[in-house]
């Protein structure tokens, strides 16, 4: 029948489109031939501006296009990036940089000290700044010459090379930095690369910057951000060679391995918290905290959550750092017998005590915590805030979850946590005994003094004793990589493009 | 009265009839868009959510967040805000993103170019297909063809487009290697690698529309078949041919466009899921997004584009039928 013949064409006409489709799909359309790129399938960062971009995950793509002042190597010790060196004066309370020469920002603008000092300042003073809370030990910053920045602090402080490396200090040029709103979309520093195209949540291009301080190590020409498909195809994407470069789920180590893929387990500082509010009840009652602690099993967190590429830990940091304090590990063993005791002696009757835990996105570990809560008679509702962090910060919860990506500076990550002003202290202005001064005799101690590590410990073991918290696990940072692209560098929390090259496909 | 006449007066009646139909299709638009818009506002002020904690992070104070809430000037009137953005809207101004500060027209244009590529080739497929083996089965009713198909399209359109994305990506790119398996190349790239990216994700959106299309038409046509005038049709000896095309499919069509009307929000929606699984950046994914962020004004630019789309094709869809079955002109 001539209908039926009709829609034969039609279909054939469809074939025809789809054969078409395929014989496009054989170029490859993105780079010139020659060239190697690195295509990194990644959650684009909302911000380029480093002293309004917060979280440390994004620092990691930032430093594609900032160069930081200092930097840290595989053992986590300071070294020189965009300053050779530095110099600390005999009290300790002054620190000079010591600049490379003839350093120069993508717009051309000379990176000299007088830059430096106008980035630490707005750094110091942007009504969005994502960092003045990092920089109170910083009293005043002078430029002596056109090399040496001079860093005056407010006490005596030898953790400034730490603090001023990736998450502080990448530094952005001040011509562009006079309109913050565009340089933030738009971002101009000395790293090793700079941006040629960007469209904000989709993609962004850069290519090899040859001013960069070090380009000679740097053997990738360009570099693309592409907005990450979702976790279930990002193996396959990486199989089929779309990208070279992703953020892998735990869930997805296996079939990454078994696609042939590389699996990156890359150090960190990770660490999750139960975040308890001293000042509210029930947790007024050291007794209730206790009963938290008690009640916590760490290992179902990293079988459930990490698939077991994680660790336990109760502390701010993962088992094996330099701060961690081996003396107070396992103060608290999971037993839900002494738990539901010490619920008993504060006078709760089990399911008496009923708590909402507010987090700002549905999670696995909110649900381990509710469940093993309940098993020592504390009734938890879990609760999605999209708009959590501002209750957070401003400490109006009781009960909540968080988990740090860390800091290169262990003692920023102590008073961050256990401090009277710290951000993920649920209870300030609560702060437990002993801390100020163990963190103060920490700080005053320099980086390469034979106590430094013990005085670090002490100041761990004196945080801990801080009722706002209860440590869970350490997550690690899981990237999956092509066979094509070289090892990465192994530097705890950051990612670094010095020696990484990517074969040609 | 002259032929030529006769046809003038034709002319004009179905321009005219065209003009009604646009006419009370805007009559719907606006009072759509200003009740739509209000709530959206409304869910706002209601859910008190706030630029703050997007820009903020770690060093939000209740200082900073009134500073920022000001900033933005979320501290007026609700309907002083309400009729500022909307003056806005109307000269193609949505404002800034709170999560990026980047400009909302400029971030939706980029997106709906990737998700209209998606839909409209989903919608093609669907079109196609839809109508061919619709058409197949309403010819051949009750044979095994028939059933094949029925059973096929009730198959089909059960499966959830994430699914067919993550089977498809795992047949035709990770398995045979003939397609990519995610990213979007824009067309001034190459027609060929734009075609290449859109395909595999324009066939998982596509599968409901296909079943869909293809069970309407084949209910419509063979139901118009077992009418009277059909019948009068065969009994005065005319042919299959021009019995299909006079009566049946001109009779029966109606339900299958409607659907395709119904359908291309349901595309757009529908990109929500594909376009994760195929990592494109489109305005499903930007919606979505920025919903979970709590990003208002994206939201509503969102809401925005999306009413605009779907009347303008339901604008498209009702002139057809218009055209087709005069009587949906009259709303009978």
């Amino acid at each position: 029948m001539n209908l039926v013949r009709r829609s034969r064409q039609l279909a054939a006409a469809a074939a025809a489109v789809l054969a078409l489709a395929t014989t496009g799909c054989a170029g490859d359309a993105g780079s010139a031939a020659g060239e190697s790129t690195l295509r990194w399938a990644v959650a684009l960062p909302a911000h380029w501006d480093p002293v309004v971009s917060g979280s440390g995950a994004q620092f990691r793509i930032l430093s594609l296009a900032y160069a930081s002042l200092t930097e840290i190597d595989e053992q986590g010790r300071a070294v020189p990036s965009l300053a050779k060196g530095w110099d600390y004066n005999s009290t300790g309370d002054q620190v000079t940089f010591h600049l490379r020469p003839n350093l120069k920002f993508s717009d051309g603008e000379p990176l000299n000290a007088q830059a430096v000092k106008l980035y630490l300042e707005r750094a110091k003073t942007q009504k969005n700044s994502a960092l003045f809370g990092d920089l109170t030990s910083i009293k005043e910053i002078t430029a002596s010459g056109d090399l040496d920045v001079v860093v005056n602090l407010t006490q005596v402080d030898y953790q400034i090379p730490l603090l001023l490396g990736e998450r502080v200090a990448q530094i952005t040029s001040p011509k562009a930095a006079q309109d913050p709103v565009k340089l933030d979309q738009n971002p101009v520093g000395a790293g090793p690369f700079t941006v040629t195209e960007f469209v904000p949540g989709s993609h962004v291009y850069l290519k090899k910057n040859p001013d960069y301080w070090d380009a000679a190590n740097i053997h990738l020409d360009r570099v693309e951000l592409h907005a990450a498909p979702d976790s279930a195809t990002i193996v396959s994407s990486l199989q089929t060679g779309v990208y070279d470069l992703a953020y892998l789920d735990a869930a997805q180590v296996k079939a990454a391995k078994a696609a042939g893929l590389d699996v990156v387990l890359q150090p960190g500082f990770n660490a999750s918290n139960i975040s308890i509010n001293v000042n509210k009840k029930p947790f007024d009652d050291p007794k209730v905290v206790d009963a938290v602690r008690y009640a916590v099993n760490r290992q179902e967190f990293v079988d459930k959550v990490t698939f077991g590429y994680g660790k336990a830990t109760d502390q701010p940091f993962p088992p094996g750092y330099l701060a961690y304090d081996e003396k107070s590990a396992g103060l608290f063993p999971y037993d839900t017998a002494k738990a539901k005791q010490l619920l008993a002696e504060a006078g709760y009757q089990p399911g008496q005590i009923k708590l909402d835990l507010v987090i700002p996105a549905q999670s696995a570990a909110a649900e381990i915590v509710q469940a093993q809560l309940a098993a020592v008679g504390i009734t938890v509702s879990i609760k999605v805030d999209p708009n959590w962090s501002t209750p957070f910060f401003a400490k109006d919860l009781t009960l909540s979850l968080y988990g740090t990506t860390g800091r290169e500076s262990p003692v920023q990550t102590l008073t961050a946590h256990f401090g009277p002003n710290g951000p993920l202290n649920l209870s300030t202005p609560y702060e437990p005994e002993g801390f100020e001064a163990a963190v103060s005799l920490a700080r005053r101690t320099p980086l390469d003094s034979p106590d430094y590590a013990a005085n670090l410990q002490a100041a761990t073991r004196a945080g801990l004793a801080s009722r706002a918290l209860v440590f869970t696990y350490a997550p690690t940072n899981i990237f999956v990589k092509s066979t094509r692209v070289s090892a990465l560098p192994a530097i705890p929390g950051q990612l670094h493009w010095t020696g990484v090259t990517v074969a040609a496909s | 009265m002259s032929g030529a006449g006769l046809g003038t007066a034709r002319l004009r009646r179905a321009a005219g009839r065209t003009a009604a139909v646009a006419a009370r299709s805007i009559a719907i638009f606006v009072p759509v868009f200003g009740v739509a818009t209000f709530v959206t506002f409304a869910l706002r002020a209601l859910s008190g959510l706030s630029p703050a904690h997007l820009q903020l992070g770690e060093s939000a104070t209740p200082e900073s967040l009134a500073r920022i809430e000001h900033e933005w000037g979320l501290d007026r009137p609700f309907l002083t805000q309400y009729l500022d953005w909307f003056g806005k809207v109307l000269s193609g101004d949505l404002g800034t993103s709170w999560y990026n500060g980047a400009d909302i027209a400029q971030l939706l244009t980029e997106g709906a170019v990737i998700s209209l590529s998606v839909a409209g080739l989903a919608l093609l497929i669907g079109v196609v297909f839809g109508f061919g083996f619709g058409i197949l089965a309403a010819l051949r009713r009750t044979t095994w063809v028939d059933r094949v198909i029925t059973g096929a399209m009730t198959f089909i359109s059960v499966m959830p487009s994430f699914v067919v994305g993550i089977a498809l990506v795992a047949v035709f790119a990770v398995g045979l290697g003939w397609l990519p398996s995610a990213g979007w190349v824009p067309a001034e790239r190459g027609f060929g690698v734009w075609l290449a990216h859109i395909t595999l994700p324009a066939i998982a959106l596509s599968f409901d529309t296909v079943s869909d299309v293809a069970r309407q038409l084949r209910a419509g046509l063979v139901a118009a078949y077992r009418e009277n005038y059909v019948t009068g049709a065969v009994v005065r000896g005319l042919g299959p041919r021009r019995i299909f095309f006079g009566h049946v499919l001109r009779n029966g069509i109606g339900p299958a466009l409607t659907v395709l009307g119904l359908k291309f929000p349901n595309l757009l929606g529908g990109a929500v899921v594909t376009e994760a699984v195929f990592g494109m950046p489109g305005f499903g994914q930007f919606a979505a997004a920025s919903a979970q962020r709590g990003d208002v004004p994206a939201v509503q630019g969102v809401l925005v584009v999306s009413i605009v789309l779907v009347v303008v094709f339901n604008l498209l869809v009702n002139l057809i039928l218009a055209r087709l079955t005069p009587a949906s002109a009259r709303g009978v």
